[in-house]
């Protein structure tokens, strides 16, 4: 059963890492830092997308650290709450599942993303 | 436990309590409150309460009670929704002039029996589990002692606090995760296993860390302290555990190594003599030094008598 | 006998797992604020997840439909909606995760401020709950809800 005690660690450095990273993230979204008026000024598509290409990786990584960190927490309530080998492997199955397609949402988020066209800001 | 303040302890309770008790019948499966109106005295206990009520209204009524002074750990219940020991706790603790109204539960967390009596067994399984004695590889040496194990007072004091539990139950029935967790090794089973780990005398402490490495041991708790906001001997649980849990970390990471005191002969410390003040003069006929030589005896036979 | 979510309890073996939803209303302790932190950081916890699941949804607009569906998105935020009290709401439980997340991290990973062991003395409070992170509650508590308050500025004044 060493598994439980290396699952916790990981979630203590990921807290610490996002304690860091989501501060970051939250930072950037301070408009006067960034010498803006408004908060909706600083998620306006070229601010965002200029954002996505200087700082992919850090956002990915974010993600990452966020969805393994929640997803083992929902995962640790579950457990608790119920029990029986069936429901065990249940909630460790559709945990994997869960992180797989949120990592791979958030993944398509970075990589797919163009950049935003003139049209679409006049529309706006 | 619950803020203990002298000042409203040793005040006159109201003239007359009422004592609400949940009663359970395990033969019909029904359970129901009984209220009960009692004269009080001053110093009376809510165990004093229970079984005056017990004497004189419903004979019934079920409850476990030893000592009276807070030793045994018998008694632990629900008292006005929050875990005591029912022999602890003073009346004017729960009951006051403007609402003079003492509801009674058995503890949370655990089978109740009848009444206010509740099943320990799973209680002291999971206490056996964490293998709560000092483990030794040196079989000889516990089979024919001959030389004592080292413990100095520094090393003593790390565990002391952590022995001194009762097992009165008090922390299990406040635990937010056994609430729903009843795998759950339990606040009490988790203190005992880190006293026994930090024990330099013991040799056992990877069985019992393994033991403890699972969410249903040392990583269910997630620090809500109740444990120790509850317990009557402040055995402090909640500490025990995050120790626990960091040197379990420290273990896995490799970093944690313990120090365990081998048997040591025992002290023979040749104590200095105090001189005696130079104006001091025996009675006639002692010789004081055929006395300091003569090995002392106690006459054990006319004491017995 | 005043109605209480204890009466509601019918059978008295209170133990499976559900009797955790009513565990911080029907137990009385005094002295322990780590409870309530305990419970709320649960909440927090869960209420973050799934905000996270949301967000990261929400973001993936512009490369799955492109930045015109992104800019009805941000119009959404811009005053006093649903969405954007939804997500203020979601926000506070994040700050809250996220500071509580730091002293346990502290305490429970490193076992730090919860006092040394020590002889039992009068009146016999835990050296956890006088330790230094009894103190780090109250910051926790009170930097949440500045954080909190200085988000809204940030969020509904600018």
């Amino acid at each position: 059963m060493a598994r439980s005690s290396y699952l916790q660690l990981m979630q203590y450095v990921t807290g610490a890492l996002l304690v860091l990273l989501v501060s970051w993230h939250l930072a950037t979204r301070i408009p006067w830092l960034r010498g803006m008026e408004s908060f909706v000024e600083t998620i306006l598509p070229e601010v965002v997308y200029r954002e996505i290409e200087s700082f992919g990786l850090l956002l990915l990584l974010l993600a990452y650290t966020s969805l393994l960190h929640g997803v083992n927490g929902l995962r640790i309530i579950l457990l608790e709450i119920h029990h029986g080998e069936i429901w065990d492997r249940l909630v460790n199955l559709s945990a994997v599942i869960v992180f797989i397609v949120f990592a791979a949402i958030a993944t398509h988020s970075v990589l797919g993303v163009e950049p935003p066209t003139i049209e679409g800001l006049i529309s706006g | 436990m619950a803020v203990f303040d002298p000042k409203v302890a040793t005040r006159p309770p109201p003239r007359k309590v009422k004592v609400v008790i949940r009663k359970y019948n395990p033969e019909t499966g029904k359970a129901w409150w009984q209220e009960h109106e009692i004269e009080t005295y001053r110093g009376m206990t809510v165990l004093d309460a229970l079984l005056k009520i017990k004497e004189e209204q419903d004979h019934t009524l079920t409850l476990r009670y030893s000592c009276r002074m807070a030793v045994c750990g018998s008694c632990g219940m629900t008292i006005n929704g929050t875990p005591r020991l029912a022999c602890q706790t003073q009346l004017a603790q729960v009951a006051s002039n403007h609402n003079p109204v003492v509801r009674v539960e058995p503890m949370y967390n655990f089978k109740v029996v009848k009444d206010l009596l509740t099943d320990f067994t799973e209680f002291f399984e999971k206490h056996r589990k964490v293998k709560p004695y000092l483990i030794r590889e040196d079989i000889e040496e516990q089979e024919n002692p001959k030389l004592e194990y080292r413990l100095t007072p520094e090393e003593y004091e790390e565990f002391y606090q952590y022995s001194l539990c009762i097992a009165c139950g008090l922390c299990v029935s406040a635990c937010p995760i056994f609430a729903s967790d009843t795998r759950f090794l339990g606040p009490q089973a988790l203190a005992q296993a880190y006293r026994f780990v930090i024990d330099p005398r013991d040799e056992g402490y990877k069985v019992r860390l393994e033991l403890v490495d699972s969410l249903d041991g040392v990583f269910g708790c997630h620090f809500a302290a109740s444990c120790s906001a509850v317990c009557p001997k402040e055995v402090d649980p909640a500490a025990a555990i995050q120790r626990l849990r960091s040197l379990l970390l420290k273990y896995r990471l490799k970093l944690f190594r313990k120090k365990i005191n081998g048997p040591v002969e025992p002290l023979r410390e040749v104590k200095e003599k105090v001189p005696l003040p130079g104006d001091a003069q025996t009675l006639d006929g002692v010789d004081l030094e055929a006395l300091e030589n003569q090995p002392v005896v106690i006459p054990v036979e006319i004491l017995s008598k | 006998m005043g109605k209480s979510v204890r009466d509601l309890v019918k059978y008295l073996d209170l133990r499976p797992g559900w009797r955790a939803f009513i565990d911080p209303f029907i137990l009385k302790l005094w002295n322990n604020p780590e409870r309530v932190a305990f419970h709320m950081h649960r909440i927090t916890g869960v209420i973050t997840a799934f905000f996270i699941f949301i967000h990261i949804i929400t973001t993936n607009v512009p490369a799955r439909a492109g930045w015109e569906a992104y800019l009805e998105e941000v119009r959404n935020l811009e005053a006093i909606t649903p969405t954007s009290v939804l997500f203020y709401l979601a926000m506070g439980a994040v700050l809250f995760h996220g500071i509580n997340g730091v002293r346990l991290i502290l305490v429970e990973a490193l076992a730090w401020g919860i006092g040394r062991p020590e002889k039992p003395k009068p009146p016999y409070i835990a050296p956890s709950l006088r330790g230094r992170q009894r103190a780090l509650i109250h910051v926790t508590f009170a930097l949440w809800i500045i954080l909190w308050l200085a988000l809204g500025y940030v969020m509904f004044l600018t």
